[in-house]
């Protein structure tokens, strides 16, 4: 509205890698005005982020405009520019509006208490704004991006930036949490390093299937894709099939669905401000937004190569299946961020389950936007609840729920922040929670995919329970011995500054009042029905926002089945639970399923050892070749030098048999 | 560049360079037998000298396309036996401006690298003197003249690293100098025996010979207008990649390489890992794609097959060395296969990648090899077990090596991805658009990719190794690199994000050479 389209596409995503650049520079001058411009820095970016939404909301359309020739090569030519529909500018104003409020959480948050008590900012804080400037416009980049290529450039700065920020204290003393390393330090630059690999497998895919994917049609860009399919050649029409599911293997890395889904946990080990990052505004998020933009393009191309459909299914069956397992996996954490990330996870799988079903049903719309809107609602809640965890921690010093308890009394903001977090997590009337998770079940109910649905409906439970089992964990509950030592040393336990606890207010009524954005939401999809190429197979027409249907009464099933156990186990300290968790089952969840060691055993530990037998054995048997011929060579050359004695008869003697033989060569032969 | 001419610098600079660097290689000899400073500067003179006529034959080529001298140097004006001749256009000034460069940086670094030199004029002149014949290769406008000057940068190569190897024992030195020069002698033979067939057969032609003009017949140019026939195509095609291969170090025929990096001082290294590898491989696009591709493209899948062996070979062994210096020698020799690949996909957008990837992987090689160099100048160890946690240490080495790091596994916006995808796509298009073998490409295409995933992975674990975690003792005095590495680094740095953001930078020099060789394909 206030910036023009044109200008607002690029400037969104430039100013923060402007902002990145210039933090050494400010640095220099001065800890805190670094400090300050990456604040501003945000803040602009999300400004314009926001005013794109605005502009959108008043004139819905689909807008491209190209930017630069980036490579030319004979008949090739790449070109880069933006694309902003509804969907770009919804992902661009989450990163930016909630990327904004984790940079200003993080004034408070990157700094810590010296021995002596003193308030001392991070020594590396330089580093940290660098990069998460850069994340939010990688992030950016990815979703304004109106092309393949282009929108893989910004996912591999996201990579890069979170592989920096996981691994960003590398020199940490402390012990390890895990007893593979020596230090924290050695363990954190593992998990950041993990993070780049495991989202590099998927990654392999995305890239190949990019590449299967420009030669199958000819080109790069959104729109061009979405013209009508008639490019679809012939021939090529069996590759389609796996270069959309090459293609989904990245998002399955980058959102960590099964079986790429072991990294996020390890994510942890980064400042919770990264975490927050990392879950709620990007990087996880690409994933989802990635499939919510080609949904509508294959969905096309289905009507002509029906193979299409094995895509969609699989992107259901995926979602499905992590949501499941992700939950299962968070009933046994004892760790708060542990815990929320096992729920990113999970409820990222939701979002796959609504956008795959979307493919699998007549009516594809209201799958299509309920995945997309709990996209929204989950960056919400999300954001919310790990800067509130943030805020736990750095008042705590602690990681694990068993060293808290009883915290109710001493942070009351966060407290009933990080709760209204957890309702709109649980799925509880009246959060944006709530509205997103009955959307996508009653899209399933409706349109019979009643297997999907039951995965759905019982990770649901799972979800409400291990929600109130952390809250109760947290703030409620007996007071942990802990926490008791710690008070009794004169640590006061106390409600974190403003800077921290503003973003959680912001967030909270957005978590809590987010429904209203429903109507906005649809209406400015709805515009974009059928005339544009886009959006074309759906009929936003026909949602109605605020739907409460048949499924609403198992939301309720949910709610009883989930909370109330939670409640009499964590809040009021009922039931003796360690033979259960230490229990077969337990261990089993407790063990992540066995699928990270198994991980670890054949693709870190077998390929080492293969490794080592290439050096050790194949690499010396063909060196031992070069080695002959190295010494044979000296040998000879040793054994030829003996001839040039320099001595005169010799010499002479040599000559004199030469031209005995060349007379006798000449004469006789 | 409009307007940015100097009268004579201009008109001959590819000559003058040639000649600069010699007489200055000679120069340096002379003064180095006094004076190790006097070495030192005239080394560096001659190379900056080299350096800024390449940048002023680069504008020239901006401006005017190409430019080239030719002189007959055996027969009359009649009857052309051979031409002597120099030709600067899109591809071979960059890749000359990537050698002078190296060379320049070489010198530098080894003022601080080199200690206590033996002779510094000899070591000093031979650094000299082997750029000049890389360059020359580059020049070259006939195949005999690049074979001249192929093999002529042997011999500085050769004394380089058996007077200055860094094996205590003279022997050991001498056989590793040795097993070098024969493997890359045979190689340049085999290429040479290569040109002698190409002579055989146009030499039989009648209509061709007389359809030269002033071009001699084994002009490059003047070939790119003859048709072999596909058998002789093919066979000279292979010959030709043998030798080449050999140079390249493709596996198995990589195997002069370990033994010869774990004998070169790092400036040598750089040399021969960063530039002397990059003949052969700019002797594939100028040679061997434009006159056999259309007869070579029936064994892309075996060519693809063994560049994709080699991409495999050196990263698996690259993860399991024991040392930085051997894990970036194999790492050099997994990127090499990458280039192989694009140009073994036999496709215009492979080959361009390819062409781009040489000059991002002699940056960035080069560019890892120097910061390795310093971390020995200032640890003394370029062992993993030794080091760790040097990042707070050395922050803008550690920052310069892990921006080569990402970079080298193909991470946007760095460089290198920007090749690595187009040689991808080529394989990628010959499983969508190729009439034979479409699955085959398409395992192809999906293993290149894996590749930079193991890259990743040894960068990933070398960086974690060396610069996180807890410095052992003996280190905790440790400080930043020395100022010319950091100053040369953030120069290659410069170029690898600026290439990366913005390839057209290059590619609008490049590509249009390279469409102009790729179109015309010989083999009917």
């Amino acid at each position: 509205m206030i910036l023009p389209l044109e200008q607002a596409g690029w400037l969104v995503f430039v100013i923060p890698v402007i902002g990145a650049l210039l933090t050494p520079v400010f640095a220099k001058i001065h800890g805190n005005l670094r400090d300050l411009m990456a604040v501003l820095v945000g803040f602009i970016t999300a400004f314009i982020a926001i005013d794109m939404i605005a502009s959108m909301v008043t004139s819905p359309g689909v807008y491209g405009y190209d930017l630069i020739t980036w490579v030319v090569a004979g008949d090739f030519v790449v070109r880069f520019g933006v694309l902003i529909d509804p969907l770009s500018v919804l992902l661009a104003g989450i990163a930016g509006g909630i990327g904004s409020l984790i940079i200003l959480f993080s004034v408070g948050y990157m700094t810590g208490h010296d021995e002596e008590g003193r308030l001392v900012k991070d020594p590396s804080l330089t580093r940290y704004y660098f990069f998460m400037q850069f994340f939010v416009a990688g992030m950016i980049l990815l979703v304004m991006a109106d092309n393949l290529l282009l929108t893989f450039i910004g996912w591999e700065i996201v990579g890069m930036c979170s592989y920096a920020l996981i691994g960003f204290w590398h020199n940490l003393k402390e012990p390890s949490p895990v007893p593979e390393y020596k230090t924290e330090g050695d363990y954190n630059a593992a998990c950041g390093m993990k993070a780049f690999m495991v989202t590099r497998v998927g990654d392999i895919g995305l890239l190949a299937g990019i590449l299967l994917t420009f030669f199958i049609t000819g080109t790069f860009h959104y729109q061009e894709l979405a013209e009508s399919g008639s490019w679809v050649a012939p021939m090529a029409t069996g590759l389609l099939p796996i270069a959309a599911l090459l293609i989904f293997a990245g998002p399955v890395g980058k959102s960590a669905q099964f079986p790429l889904h072991v990294w996020l946990p390890e994510a942890m080990a980064g400042p919770t401000t990264v975490s927050a990052l990392i879950h709620a505004a990007a990087m996880v998020k690409a994933g989802v937004y990635l499939v919510a933009r080609l949904v509508p393009i294959f969905i096309e191309i289905t009507f002509q190569v029906s193979e299409m459909v094995y895509f969609f299914q699989t992107v259901a069956i995926i979602g499905a299946f992590t949501a499941f397992l992700a939950a299962t996996m968070a009933l046994v954490q004892d760790e708060i961020k542990k815990v929320l990330a096992y729920s990113t996870i999970s409820q990222l799988g939701y979002m796959f389950m609504a956008l795959g079903a979307a493919g699998l049903v007549a009516e594809s719309v209201t799958a299509y936007a309920a995945g997309a809107f709990h996209l929204l609602a989950h960056a919400l809640f999300k954001a919310l609840l790990f800067l509130a965890a943030g805020s736990v921690l750095h008042v705590v010093q602690s990681k694990s729920m068993k060293d808290m308890g009883g915290l109710w009394k001493h942070m009351k903001i966060t407290a009933i922040t990080f709760i209204i977090g957890a309702l709109a997590l649980a799925g509880v009337f009246p959060t944006v929670g709530f509205w997103s998770k009955e959307l996508i079940l009653e899209a399933l109910w409706h349109e019979h995919q009643y297997l999907l649905f039951t995965m759905a409906f019982i990770t649901a439970i799972l979800t409400a329970f291990y929600t109130f089992r952390m809250v109760g964990m947290t703030f409620f509950g007996r007071k942990s011995d802990y926490l008791v030592q710690l008070e009794s040393s004169g640590h006061h336990l106390h409600e974190s500054p403003p800077t921290m606890t503003i973003p959680l207010i912001i967030l909270a009524a957005l978590a809590f009042g987010g429904a209203l954005l429903e109507p906005l939401f649809f209406n400015t999809f709805s515009v974009l029905a059928s005339e544009h190429t886009l959006s074309a197979p759906f009929e936003w027409g026909i949602l109605t926002p605020f739907t409460i249907g048949f499924t609403s009464m198992f939301t309720v099933l949910v709610w009883v089945i989930g909370i109330v156990p939670a409640y009499f186990i964590y809040f009021k300290g009922n039931g003796d639970f360690t033979s259960l968790r230490s229990g077969p089952l337990g261990r089993f969840l407790e063990n992540r399923w066995y699928i990270n060691r198994l991980y670890y055993r054949i693709f870190v530990d077998g390929y080492l050892r293969l490794s080592e037998a290439f050096r050790t054995r194949i690499e010396p048997a063909l060196l031992s070749f070069n080695l002959g011929v190295r010494d044979g060579m000296d040998g000879i050359s040793r054994g030829w030098r003996r001839t040039m004695t320099g001595v005169l008869n010799t010499n002479v003697l040599g000559m004199m048999l030469g031209i005995l033989v060349f007379l006798l060569i000449v004469l006789f032969l | 560049m409009q307007g940015i001419y100097f009268p004579i610098l201009s008109e001959y600079p590819m000559i003058l360079t040639l000649v600069g660097l010699i007489a200055g290689g000679l120069l340096t000899l002379l003064v180095g037998t006094k004076s190790e400073r006097g070495a030192r500067f005239l080394a560096a003179l001659s190379l900056l000298g080299a350096l800024s006529l390449n940048i002023i034959l680069l504008f020239r080529v901006i401006d005017v396309g190409s430019v080239q001298h030719d002189f007959v140097w055996l027969g009359s004006e009649t009857n052309i036996i051979m031409n002597l001749g120099f030709l600067g256009d899109g591809l071979s000034t960059p890749v000359a401006i990537l050698i002078v460069g190296l060379g320049l940086f070489s010198i530098i670094y080894s003022f601080d690298y080199m200690k206590d030199l033996n002779r510094p004029g000899l070591y000093y002149s031979l650094m000299v003197w082997f750029v000049a014949a890389m360059v020359g290769v580059v020049y070259a406008i006939n195949l005999l003249q690049f074979f001249v000057f192929y093999e002529l940068m042997l011999l500085p190569a050769f004394l380089l690293i058996y007077v200055y190897g860094e094996s205590e024992e003279a022997v050991e030195r001498e056989k590793n100098a040795l097993q070098f020069w024969v493997w890359t002698a045979a190689g340049g033979i085999i290429s040479l025996f290569a040109v002698f067939m190409v002579w055989g057969v146009v030499m039989q032609d009648a209509t061709f010979l007389s359809s030269l003009g002033s071009a001699s017949p084994i002009d490059i140019n003047a070939l790119y207008s003859y048709s072999f026939s596909v058998d002789v195509a093919r066979l000279i095609g292979v010959v030709f990649l043998v030798g080449f291969g050999i140079k390249l170090g493709l596996v198995p025929l990589h195997i002069w390489a370990p033994q010869t990096y774990r004998e070169a001082p790092i400036p040598v290294l750089v040399l021969l890992s960063g530039a002397m590898t990059k003949t052969a491989a700019y002797g594939v696009i100028r040679i061997v794609i434009p006159l056999f591709m259309n007869a070579l493209t029936a064994l892309s899948t075996g060519l693809l097959a063994i560049s994709l062996i080699t991409m495999f070979y050196g990263a698996i062994l690259a993860i399991a060395q024991k040392d930085l210096k051997m894990m970036l020698a194999y790492s050099s020799i997994s990127q090499l296969g990458y280039l192989m690949f694009g140009y073994s996909s036999m496709t215009i957008i492979g080959a361009n990648g390819a062409a781009f990837q040489l000059i991002n992987h002699g940056i960035l090689a080069s560019l890892m090899f120097f910061c390795a160099g310093a971390i020995k100048m200032k640890t003394s160890t370029m062992e993993f077990d030794r080091l760790g946690g040097l990042a707070p240490k050395m922050p803008v080495l550690a920052t310069i090596f892990i921006v080569g790091a990402l970079a080298l596994a193909g991470t946007p916006p760095l460089s290198a991805f920007a090749g690595e995808w187009m040689i991808f796509a080529g394989a990628a298009e010959r499983a969508v658009l190729g009439t034979v073998g479409q699955p085959y490409y398409l395992i192809l295409t999906l293993f290149g990719v894996i590749a930079t995933g193991l890259t990743a992975g040894y960068y990933l674990w070398a960086v974690r190794r060396v610069f996180f975690g807890q410095v052992p003792e003996s280190l905790t005095g440790v400080s930043d690199g020395p100022r010319v590495v950091i100053l040369i680094g953030a120069i290659m740095v410069f170029f690898v994000i600026t290439l990366g953001v913005y390839p057209a930078l290059l590619w609008n020099i490049v590509g249009p050479v390279i469409s102009a060789l790729g179109l015309l394909g010989g083999g009917v």
